[in-house]
């Protein structure tokens, strides 16, 4: 995939895009149908969603960003808080003269997507929740920690892939894993952790599409089926062998689910 | 006739980036080398002398950078000893400009050693070509278990414990929390550096360096001309250089390269091991802070145990050492040398803040290259105010 970086808040932010190529400091051609702002999950990075922009590239303007301290962004280490992932998502909007966009967020992305559907709504056109949900349990935070504090091996959630996940794609996961330092990870998760938006789905305005896969662990998939619920219209969407790792695992059902829920935008 | 207070580095510069996967090395280095020449005030025009070494730098590195900084010196050198080739630059730079094949050389580092995700403890050491790497790599020995050997030899012999080791880890985080650049700033203990994983006996992770993105540069001109620049300048006092190999195949672990370059540049400078205030040394692994101290004199063989415990190589004790939090905790780009001398210059010109070496008037930096316990080069600069 194409991709360049932007300077946003001081840091050197790699963006992952679908346009023509462009000199330093150029923005690319996002005049394509809908502006699609890919946000990536806990220690993860944009790569993830190579396939769904492809699959979105003919019809309209789609875009990952890698946080701070992740994949090849500049900074060493998270960004500590869901408040300022979204600052962090608005400013990168504002720096490329976006106005609105349909944000989608993949598990802590989704979280940083609903914070700025709160904060500014009226930059955010739509909402995609992949794997996400309105709170977090931090469950991996204790061995996370021991990680970053050199007693363990840094581990590789299989569990949070289908049991039918094929080896490409555990491969590829574990390789996009090792682009970012455990210690941006623990700091994610620890944000996660702080997390909490049970009682602000309510404000959501914005039409939202929530994804979740039939192999998702029980409380992320009542998580995402809280969001469904409690956001005004949103539609459900389930997909069959996947776990968390949704956008590695089936890209083409969950590019399918996007597309369609874009042509239904107003 | 003597090289000893002719010659000065009148311009230092530490790139403060840890991490620039934007960044090419090329781009690492033309910003450490503007970096260097606004701290003396001298602009590229200036320069005509270029020194430089890299991993990834091929045989023709040198002229490619120049190509990269559109410079055409008179002198060059690329010279690649390993990790000390830098501090082997200085002394190379200080002979050419002395004897007038340039007036102002300029030295050059940069790397991206970790966000290309290079793994230099744990691969092999040394280039295939080699004896040591042809005969020894194909048996498994990594850079990392190489200097293990080292450590269990001088426990072996002299009853060092892991404790003693941790220590020397303990002080260079304690550095780094004073340093807004270091990449590790968060205070250890020495039960963290026991109780993190084992990577090769007896080293721990935190028995290991970091591995970061950096760079950094010098410049070194006459000390009149220094004397005119900007910055207060730092003279070279004494400088050696060495090599340490496998002795035809009967090497003795604990002798290191730095007994010979140290004893040549403490022995040019007429310094004695009691004049210096703070020394910069390679810490690539614990066992090299306490192999490379022994070596140069500090203590006896087989005393640095004790001598790198109680506080002695921390901030307000005996000598400090790598005050900066050295490449245990600050940076470790692939190759340190340079930090060495960069750390050496700024605290001798008292702009450390709340990490200077109180006075600081004379300073020892110590580069080991390539891998203890196998081949490896040693080179020593001892460094003053004017």
């Amino acid at each position: 995939m194409p991709h360049k970086y932007a300077s946003v808040e001081g840091v050197a932010t790699f963006v992952h895009h679908a346009g023509r190529t462009t000199l330093p400091e150029v923005v690319p051609d996002l005049s394509r149908g809908e502006v699609v702002l890919c946000l990536h999950a806990s220690g993860g990075n944009g790569a993830v969603f190579a396939e769904l922009l492809q699959a979105l590239a003919p019809d309209h303007s789609p875009l990952a960003i890698d946080f701070p301290g992740h994949g090849r962004s500049g900074g060493l280490d998270s960004l500590g808080s869901i408040e300022a992932m979204a600052g962090f998502a608005g400013a990168f909007l504002d720096k490329w003269g976006i106005a609105r966009a349909v944000v989608l967020g993949h598990s802590m992305g989704g979280a940083v997507a609903l914070r700025l559907a709160l904060e500014r709504p009226a930059a955010v056109r739509g909402l995609v929740l992949c794997a996400s949900a309105p709170r977090f349990t931090g469950a991996a935070v204790p061995a996370v920690s021991r990680v970053v504090e050199g007693k363990d091996r840094r581990p590789f959630f299989r569990d949070a892939y289908s049991p039918k996940a094929s080896p490409e794609v555990l491969r590829r996961g574990f390789l996009e894993d090792l682009k970012t330092d455990p210690r941006a990870l623990l700091g994610d998760l620890l944000a996660c952790r702080a997390f909490d938006a049970e009682a602000d789905l309510a404000r959501i305005a914005a039409p939202t599409l929530v994804v979740v896969g039939d192999a998702e662990e029980p409380a992320m998939r009542a998580g995402s089926e809280r969001l469904a619920a409690g956001i005004r219209g949103a539609t459900l969407c389930r997909v069959a062998a996947a776990g968390h790792m949704l956008p590695l695992e089936q890209p083409a059902a969950l590019a399918g689910a996007v597309r369609e829920f874009l042509g239904t935008l107003p | 006739m003597s090289l000893s207070g002719k010659v000065a580095i009148a311009g230092a510069f530490e790139h403060p980036t840890r991490w620039a996967p934007e960044k090419t090395e090329l781009q690492i280095m033309a910003e450490s080398a503007r970096g260097a020449l606004a701290d003396c005030g001298l602009s590229l025009r200036d320069v005509d002398g270029l020194a430089s070494a890299g991993i990834s730098m091929g045989a023709m590195g040198i002229v490619q950078l120049a190509e990269y900084l559109n410079l055409k010196p008179r002198w060059l050198d690329g010279t690649n000893i390993g990790g000390s080739s830098f501090l082997a630059h200085v002394s190379h730079a200080a002979a050419a400009v002395h004897a007038g094949l340039c007036e102002v050389a300029l030295i050059l580092y940069g790397s991206t050693a970790a966000s290309n995700a290079l793994a230099i403890g744990t691969g092999l050491g040394g280039g295939g070509r080699d004896p040591a790497a042809a005969f020894v790599g194909p048996y498994g020995l990594t850079t990392v278990g190489s200097y293990a050997l080292v450590a269990r030899r001088h426990m072996e012999r002299y009853g060092t414990r892991s404790e003693q080791l941790a220590e020397i880890a303990v002080t260079m985080r304690r550095h780094a929390a004073l340093n807004p650049d270091a990449k590790m700033r968060r205070p250890i203990t020495v039960a963290d550096v026991l109780e993190s994983r084992m990577i090769s006996e007896p080293l721990h992770l935190l028995d290991c360096c970091i591995i970061s993105d950096g760079g950094g540069a010098l410049v070194v001109t006459r000390a009149a001309r220094a004397r005119e620049l900007r910055k207060p300048p730092v003279m070279v006092l004494g400088c050696g250089e060495a090599v340490a190999h496998q002795e035809l195949g009967a090497p003795d672990l604990l002798t290191i390269a730095a007994r010979q370059s140290g004893a040549q540049a403490l022995g040019m400078a007429g310094v004695a091991h009691a004049d210096l205030d703070l020394c910069t040394v390679y810490d690539s692994f614990t066992i090299t802070v306490l192999a490379t101290l022994e070596n140069l004199g500090f203590c006896k063989p087989g005393e640095g145990g004790s001598f790198v415990s109680g506080g002695r190589i921390g901030l307000g004790g005996e000598l400090p050492v790598n005050p900066d939090g050295g490449g245990l905790s600050s940076n470790h780009p692939g190759m340190r040398g340079i930090f060495l001398a960069i750390e050496a210059v700024r605290q001798l010109r008292g702009e450390c803040g709340p990490r200077q070496v109180e006075g600081a008037r004379l300073a020892l930096a110590h580069g080991t290259g390539g891998t203890l316990g196998v081949a490896h080069s040693g080179a020593t600069l001892v460094l003053g105010r004017d």
